[in-house]
């Protein structure tokens, strides 16, 4: 009887893998980046961190080198691979923008292990058909975390830099791994290897780009370190008045490990970190489907916020990953703009090409 | 569309239960239902990366009953339970009370009831026996005991959890954690002993010996390698932790035992709690996917200001039934949230009590029915029906602690008001336990 149980048990098991096979190796099949006109050179993550050649972390570094020298941006796109508005928006400039003074490097795909899966239990779409400018690209949706299968087992708990405790999956977090460790897991060297395209490519500005639920309390926000809080505030300000609300936030000093506050605190780079409002990530969420992803449309976020209980604007329009990525879009080239204001003689000129 | 969905998951789980079908095997086929209802098609691979959700979990449970098979065949478990039972045979309320500290111990330190009810919940069973404890008795104080261990600090995933979604750090939680289950345990279990706590009796002649200690290498190789993998000193994670305990428990003992044998028989106790383990995995997956974990969360939270406290109480445990760890993200984050303006940290603190009392619930009732297993009993409704009253009382005091968090935290920001009472909670039993010293075995 036990052997019958057991081999019924082992049966399932090996029926539910083959059966399905196909469908989570087709997610490890990233779609294309097609290189714009504005792309001078492209890289690996490894060129800055050789140990990471050849494994599941080495990325894709794209540089768009202006004709006139200027400052030099980083702009860093899918360290969430669930919030696809930050790896499109980073998509997007790699293949419509050029550059017309100084130096833009973007990754779009930072956690490139994570873009590989999709997250259990949240039944996310691994993949969707988004049209930017009437161009179609299909989008990889993956998971917050690396691949287990490419960093495994978890710790129980996981100390990020400054010693702060958090859970054991957190380490696999991009944005809890920095400033990484050469020597640590597959994620902290990631982590690492994005510190040295900082401390190589010195960029005056650096950008992540994320999303959140409605219902977070950072949401439609900048969230600046101490020295890049000033042009965060302008830049919102400029915002605001070109009718985007968004906040500022200054990087929380005890919150240890995120890009906005490891970046400043490491390097010399003006770190911020851009969030907009995401409802298919979110908890309240109903169906989840390519429809809710592109669309951000979702009859109980409309339900909460008639209750009062969102932090963004929210009606029947929805959130559409469109207005997302614009949103991102608009917001980078202000703090651009901003900073150039006070530093013509390392300005950065980022333009969508014609 | 999906409160008819979730009624025919509620109904359809009701009929399968009525016709004797094993939980796991209810889950996956209400999974598959409410697939095809909701997608019109059937897709493996949904069901497959939701049987993925508690991978680590499986694996945690399967090689604990290893271990804990292995240490039971090794003797250990004897040896250890006449040993406490020798050293404490005239102090009952005492031994009663460390009993289920050890029991909270497993928890404290993985931050998973069933692993804890399988290692330290598994070395107390046979010590609140020797108390005079029934098996229905002893095995809900273990599961009990076990669950406020596995919220106790240092390792809460479900406050974890809920600190990540609002990216606050996971700081400061050590006394609001230790204040709502340490206590609450103790207080518990003399309640739940009450009348039938005797002197402990030994049942044959036990003479503890230098060389035993050799029988404990499995138990110190455990503990040594789960603080260790919990500093994150090494990284081996706590499936490995309890398959090298297992193997040094072979080792630790002169009888000739069989690693094969103890694997199989390990795999057959816990093959209907891995099989719910990965049912439910599939059922939160289509759940999400088609939008009736929206339906749930969001008919939770709609109420007035006031009646929210209400729907914490109910609905966190409540969706605890199908997953503590799902309830305390899926819900814990939005509740803390709406809660803003009192105390987070108390406030995250009692929700993650909260979502940890699902664990003891059906349908999954994962410490409840790993808990009969070791108890030794055929259902885990024995376990929970005896239960209810306290995980009643446990609900309410998180209930007040998110109402009163302000002020609670201004009590308890004080620690030595902890250790005090803590102090005078032994004390109280070992007055009682000495005025009692000469009379006769039932106290």
């Amino acid at each position: 009887m036990r052997f019958l149980q057991i081999g019924l048990f082992f049966g399932l098991s090996v029926f539910f893998i083959l059966s399905s096979f196909g469908v989570f190796m087709d997610q490890r099949n990233h779609e294309a980046i097609n290189p714009g006109p504005g792309v001078t050179q492209i890289r690996k993550l490894s060129d800055y961190f050789p140990k990471l050649y050849g494994t599941k972390g080495d990325t894709d570094v794209f540089i768009l080198q202006g004709k006139e020298p200027g400052g030099c941006v980083l702009i860093v796109g899918g360290t969430h691979p669930n919030e696809p508005a930050g790896y499109t928006t980073a998509r997007i400039i790699v293949e419509n923008f050029v550059v017309e003074k100084g130096k833009v490097v973007v990754i779009p795909r930072a956690n490139i292990s994570g873009f590989s899966h999709t997250q259990p239990l949240e039944a996310t779409p691994a993949k969707v058909n988004f049209s930017w400018n009437g161009k179609l690209m299909v989008i990889d949706v993956g998971s917050r975390l690396t691949n287990p299968v490419d960093q495994w087992p978890d710790q129980r708990l996981y100390k990020t830099a400054g010693n702060q405790i958090l859970s054991g999956s957190e380490q696999r977090n991009l944005n809890r791994a920095y400033p990484g460790n050469p020597n640590g897991t597959l994620t902290e060297q990631v982590a690492y290897g994005i510190m040295q395209v900082i401390l190589t490519e010195s960029p005056q500005i650096s950008i992540d780009l994320h999303e959140a639920a409605p219902e977070y309390t950072t949401v439609n926000a900048i969230v600046a370190h101490d020295r890049a809080v000033d042009i965060a505030v302008e830049a919102a300000m400029i915002l605001e008045l070109d009718g985007i609300e968004i906040s500022v936030e200054r990087s929380p000093k005890d919150f240890r490990g995120l890009s906005h506050r490891e970046w400043g605190d490491n390097s010399q780079t003006l770190a911020f970190l851009l969030e907009v409002a995401n409802p298919s990530q979110g908890r309240l969420r109903g169906k989840t489907d390519e429809k809710l992803v592109l669309t951000g449309l979702d009859k109980y976020y409309l339900k909460a916020a008639k209750a009062g209980r969102l932090n963004v604007p929210y009606d029947e329009n929805g959130l559409p990953l469109s207005l997302r990525v614009w949103r991102h879009l608009k917001t980078i080239q202000t703090i651009i703009e901003t900073f150039n204001g006070y530093y013509p003689e390392q300005s950065v000129i980022l333009n969508e090409a014609l | 569309m999906e409160g008819i969905l979730f009624f025919i998951i509620v109904a359809v789980f009701l009929v399968l239960t009525f016709l004797r079908f094993p939980r796991g095997v209810s889950f996956l086929l209400i999974s598959a239902i409410i697939m095809v209802l909701s997608e019109k098609k059937f897709t493996v691979s949904t069901l497959l990366e939701g049987a993925f959700g508690y991978f680590d979990a499986v694996l945690t449970v399967l090689t604990a009953m290893i271990f804990i098979v292995a240490i039971e065949k090794s003797g250990l478990l004897n040896h250890l339970a006449n040993f406490l039972t020798l050293r404490f045979s005239t102090k009952p309320r005492l031994l009663l009370l460390l009993s289920t500290i050890l029991a909270m111990s497993g928890g404290m330190i993985t931050g998973s009831s069933s692993a804890s009810v399988l290692t330290t919940g598994a070395v107390a069973f046979p010590i609140l026996k020797t108390l005079g404890l029934d098996n229905k008795k002893a095995g809900t104080l273990i599961a009990i005991s076990s669950v406020c261990g596995m919220i106790a600090p240092p390792v809460n995933i479900q406050a974890m959890v809920i600190c990540e979604g609002v990216d606050m750090p996971y700081v400061g939680f050590t006394y609001p954690l230790l204040w709502l289950t340490v206590p609450t345990a103790l207080v518990m279990s003399l309640i739940l002993a009450g009348k039938d706590l005797k002197k402990p009796v030994l049942n044959q002649k036990f003479h503890a010996q230098s060389k035993d200690i050799f029988l404990y290498s499995p138990l110190i190789v455990f503990i040594v390698l789960s603080i260790l993998d919990s500093l994150g000193k090494i990284r081996i994670g706590l499936p490995l932790v309890f398959m090298l305990s297992a193997l040094t428990a072979i080792f630790s003992t002169r009888k000739k035992l069989n690693f094969v044998e103890i694997s199989m028989n390990a795999m057959e106790q816990s093959l209907p709690i891995l099989a719910i383990l990965v049912g439910v995995g599939m059922l939160i997956q289509v759940m999400t996917l088609s939008g009736v974990r929206g339906f749930i969360v969001a008919n939770m939270l709609f109420f007035p200001y006031g009646v929210l406290f209400i729907t914490v109480g109910l609905g966190v445990p409540l969706f605890g039934a199908v997953s503590s760890y799902g309830a305390a993200s899926v819900l814990g984050i939005p509740f803390l949230l709406a809660f803003r303006g009192g105390n987070d940290i108390v406030i995250a603190s009692a929700i993650s009590l909260l979502a940890g009392l699902g664990d003891m619930l059906p349908p999954t009732a994962l410490a409840s029915t790993v808990s009969a297993q070791i108890a030794g009993l055929n259902s885990y409704l024995y376990i929970f029906r005896r239960s209810i009253p306290y995980l009643f009382i446990i609900g309410l005091i998180s209930v007040m602690s998110v109402l009163y968090s302000s002020r609670i935290a201004k009590v308890i920001e004080n620690p030595w008001w902890f250790w005090i009472t803590i102090g005078l909670i032994f004390v109280l039993c070992f007055l009682r336990d000495r005025s009692y010293r000469k009379g006769d075995v039932r106290i």
